[in-house]
C-alpha cells in the first residue's frame, strides 16, 4: 500500500530534510535551537538597552543644553536693555524721529540714563563667570563669553567716562563721539549674547529634532529586528519542529497499516537521530511481522485443509459403523439379547456423539477456510425457533424443564442463512435445556432493538462465571458445569459465534452464578 | 508558505536596514541653506527700508511675527502687530506723511547672524529729506529674527537713533 501523506505535513521538505539528516541526537538540535533563539532575544534585549541608553544621553545633553540657554537668555535680556537704555542717549535725535514715544521715567536727563546704562552694562560681566553660570561652557560658548566680557568691561569703562565727561559740559562733541563708541559695543554685546542663546535653541532644536529621527530609526531597527528574531524563531521551530514530527507521522501511518494487516510498506525517514533509529526498528519489526504473518497464514490454511480432510476420512467409517449398529439394535438380523442391545445403544450414543464433533470441526474448518457460503434469503425466525423447540422439547419434557416462546411480530422475517440460523439456536437450545436442572424454565424471546433482530434464550441453570463469558466462544472450552456433564464438545457455542459473525450479526451472553444465564444473539434487521 | 516566510524575512531584514541608515547631514547643502537665511534676513533690512520709504505700512507689518515686540526705551514696548502698526502710525516720524525721506541704510554696516531658525540683524536708518537733499535723522535698528513657518520675521525689535558716523 502507497504512503498517504497528510495535507498539512511539512514532511520531505528540503529544510526539514537537511535538519533531519544532521547527525545529531534530537535533545541537543533542540538544545542548539533553543539556544539560537535565546541568543535572538538577548540580542534584542541589547538592542533596547542601547536605544534606552542613547535616549537617555540625550536626554541629560537637552538638560545641559536648557540650563545653558537660560543662562545665555538671561544675557541677552541684560544686553537688551543696555540696548534699549542706550537708544535713547546715542543719537540726539532720538525723540525727533520718535516724538510720540513716551519719555523714559529717568527724568529725561541724560545723564541719569546713561548712569543706568552703566549700571546695566556693570551686571553683564560678572554673569559671564563659570561659577555665576552654574556649569563649564564648551570651548566656542567660552570664547563668546569671553568677548561679552571684555566689552561689558570696555563698556562699563566707557559709560564712566561718558558720566565723567557729561556731568560738567552735557554739550560737549566728546560725549556724541564716546556714546558712538558705547553704542557699537553695546551693539556688539547684544549681538554677541544673541549668537549664544539663538546658537543653544539652534542645538536644542536640532538635539530635540535628531531625538524624533534616532527615536523612528531606532523604533524601526527594533521593530525590524525583532520581527526578524520572531521569524528566525519561528522558522528554527517549524523546521525542527517538522524533522520530529513528520517522521513521526510516517511511523505512525506505518504502524496504523501494520495494525491493519497491511506490511507492504517501509517508512521512508531521511534522519540520523533517535527517530531514524526508530523508523529503521519498525521497518524491521513490519519485515518479521510480515514473514511470521505469512507463515501463520499458511499454518492455518494447512490446519483447515488437514482438520477438514480428515473429518471427511473420519466421517465415512463412522457412518458405516453408526449404519450397522442401528441395524443390529433394530433387529433387523435377528434379535440381541439385552446386553448386546445396550452395548448396540452406547455405540451408537458414542458414534452420534462422534459425529457431531466431527460434524462441528469440518464446520469450523470450512468457516477458517473461508469455503462456507451463507444461503441468504428471508425467513421466518418465529418458525425458525419453533422447530428448534419440537428438537429439544422431548428432553425438555423428560427433564422436566418448561420452554416459553415470546415472539415479536415486528421482528419475524429476517434476512439471512435459515439452516444455519437454525443450528444456532439449536445450539442454544440444548444448552438451555442440557443445564437448567428439573422444575427450571427456558424462555426464548425475539425483539427488534435499535436496527436489530435480538433473539434471546434464558435459562434457570447454574449460571455462569463473569471470566468466562469471553472464553465460552473459544473453540473446546466448556463451563464446568458443562465438563461435569461430560456433554457436548465444546464447540457448539464458537460455531454459533461464526454463523452470526458471517451474517454481520454478534452474540454475548449475560449471567451470574446461580441466577440462570441469558444467551443474545442480534442480526441486522431486514431494511425496508 | 516557505516562499511567503523567506519573503517576509527578506523585508524585514531591508526594514532594519533601511532604519539603521540615519541620513548625516550634507555640508554643502547646509552651506546653501545658511547662504538662503542670510539672503532672506537680509531681504528684512530692504524691505524695512522700502516700506518706510514708500510709507507702505503693510509692506512694513509683513515683516513682523504676530507676537513680536518693539522697545524705543525702557519699559516703552509694543506687543503684538496690532499695538506695533498703531506705534509706527502714530509715535513714529517715519509714516508721517509731512515727511518727506528716504530711508536709506550703509550696507557696509548691515550685521546679521544665524544659528538655526533664529538670527539677529542689525542696521542704520539714514533718513534723507529729498526736497533738501539732507540727512534729517540717523537710527539703528538691533533685532531679533526667526524663521516661522518658513519665513524670516521680526520677534523683536530695539529702536534708537545714533550719529553719523564712518
Amino acid at each position: 500500500m502507497a504512503e498517504t501523506r497528510r495535507p498539512l505535513s511539512r514532511a520531505h521538505d528540503p529544510l526539514v530534510d537537511a535538519v533531519g539528516r544532521l547527525p545529531a541526537r534530537v535533545h541537543t538540535k533542540l538544545l542548539i535551537a533553543f539556544l539560537g533563539t535565546s541568543i535572538l532575544l538577548v540580542a534584542v534585549g541589547l538592542l533596547g538597552l542601547r536605544v534606552l541608553g542613547q535616549s537617555n544621553d540625550r536626554v541629560g545633553a537637552l538638560g545641559g543644553l536648557q540650563e545653558r540657554n537660560f543662562a545665555y537668555g538671561q544675557l541677552q535680556r541684560d544686553a537688551a536693555y543696555v540696548r534699549a537704555l542706550m537708544a535713547e542717549n546715542a543719537g540726539r535725535s532720538f525723540y525727533k524721529v520718535w516724538p510720540g514715544a513716551p519719555r523714559s521715567n529717568l527724568g529725561a536727563k541724560a545723564v541719569a540714563i546713561d548712569t543706568a546704562t552703566a549700571n546695566a552694562v556693570d551686571r553683564i560681566g560678572p554673569t559671564t563667570a563659570v561659577d555665576r553660570l552654574g556649569f563649564t561652557p564648551p570651548a566656542e560658548d567660552a570664547h563668546t563669553l569671553d568677548l561679552i566680557r571684555e566689552k561689558s568691561d570696555k563698556l562699563s569703562a566707557l559709560m564712566q567716562e561718558i558720566i565723567q565727561v557729561h556731568k560738567p559740559d552735557p554739550l560737549s562733541r566728546n560725549v556724541v563721539g564716546l556714546r558712538q563708541r558705547a553704542e557699537g559695543l553695546a551693539i556688539d554685546l547684544y549681538q554677541d549674547a544673541a549668537v549664544l542663546a539663538n546658537r543653544t535653541t539652534a542645538q536644542i532644536e536640532d538635539l530635540i529634532a535628531r531625538n524624533a529621527r534616532s527615536y523612528l530609526s531606532s523604533r524601526n531597527l527594533f521593530i525590524g529586528v525583532a520581527s526578524t528574531a520572531l521569524v528566525l524563531a519561528l522558522v528554527l521551530g517549524f523546521i525542527l519542529s517538522w524533522s520530529v514530527i513528520g517522521p513521526i507521522q510516517q511511523i505512525d501511518a506505518r504502524l496504523a497499516a501494520i495494525a491493519a494487516g497491511d506490511f507492504s510498506g517501509h517508512v521512508d525517514v531521511v534522519n540520523r537521530d533517535e527517530l531514524g533509529d526508530l523508523a529503521a526498528n519498525v521497518n524491521r519489526m513490519n519485515d518479521e511481522l510480515s514473514r511470521l504473518y505469512d507463515e501463520l497464514e499458511a499454518a492455518s490454511r494447512h490446519k483447515s485443509e488437514f482438520l477438514a480432510n480428515m473429518s471427511h476420512e473420519l466421517r465415512t467409517p463412522l457412518n458405516a459403523i453408526l449404519g450397522f449398529s442401528q441395524v443390529l439394535r433394530e433387529e433387523m438380523f435377528g434379535p440381541v439379547n439385552e446386553k448386546q442391545a445396550e452395548y448396540l445403544d452406547d455405540i451408537l450414543a458414542s458414534g452420534h456423539h462422534l459425529l457431531s464433533l466431527i460434524n462441528d470441526v469440518l464446520d469450523l474448518s470450512k468457516i477458517e477456510a473461508g469455503q462456507v457460503q451463507l444461503a441468504r434469503g428471508p425467513f421466518s425466525l418465529r418458525e425458525a425457533l419453533e422447530q428448534g423447540v419440537v428438537v429439544v422439547r422431548e428432553r425438555a419434557n423428560v427433564d422436566g424443564v418448561r420452554i416459553d416462546v415470546t415472539a415479536d411480530p415486528a421482528a419475524d422475517v429476517v434476512e439471512g442463512d435459515a439452516r444455519r440460523i437454525q443450528q444456532v439456536i439449536f445450539n442454544l437450545l440444548s444448552n438451555a435445556v442440557k443445564f437448567t436442572p428439573p422444575g427450571g424454565a427456558v424462555d426464548v424471546t425475539t425483539a427488534r432493538v435499535n436496527g436489530e433482530v435480538w433473539v434471546s434464550v434464558s435459562d434457570t441453570g447454574p449460571g455462569i462465571a463473569p471470566e468466562d463469558h469471553e472464553r465460552l466462544f473459544d473453540e473446546f472450552q466448556q463451563t464446568e458445569a458443562g465438563i461435569a456433564q461430560r456433554e457436548g464438545t465444546g464447540l457448539g457455542l464458537a460455531l454459533s459465534k461464526r454463523f452470526v459473525e458471517l451474517h454481520g450479526g454478534r452474540i454475548w451472553v449475560e449471567s451470574e452464578l446461580g441466577r440462570g444465564s441469558t444467551f443474545v444473539f442480534a442480526l441486522p434487521a431486514r431494511s425496508g | 508558505m516557505r516562499k511567503l516566510i523567506i519573503g517576509g524575512v527578506v523585508a524585514i531584514v531591508a526594514l532594519a536596514l533601511v532604519a539603521c541608515g540615519d541620513s548625516a547631514p550634507d555640508p554643502a547643502a547646509e552651506q546653501a541653506r545658511l547662504q538662503s537665511d542670510y539672503w532672506q534676513i537680509d531681504q528684512i533690512e530692504k524691505d524695512f527700508h522700502h516700506a518706510t520709504t514708500i510709507k507702505n505700512i503693510d509692506l512694513m507689518m509683513g515683516l513682523w511675527a504676530p507676537n513680536a515686540t518693539l522697545t524705543v526705551g525702557p519699559g516703552v514696548t509694543a506687543t503684538g502687530t496690532d499695538e506695533i502698526r498703531g506705534f509706527w502710525l502714530t509715535k513714529s516720524l517715519a509714516f508721517d506723511p509731512a515727511t518727506h525721506w528716504i530711508s536709506d541704510h550703509p550696507a557696509y554696516k548691515l550685521e546679521i547672524t544665524v544659528a538655526g531658525d533664529r538670527g539677529t540683524l542689525h542696521f542704520e536708518c539714514h533718513y534723507v529729506d529729498y526736497d533738501n537733499s539732507h540727512v534729517d535723522v540717523a537710527t539703528v535698528a538691533d533685532m531679533d529674527v526667526a524663521r516661522i513657518e518658513g519665513r524670516w520675521l521680526i520677534t523683536n525689535f530695539v529702536a534708537g537713533s545714533t550719529e553719523l558716523r564712518p
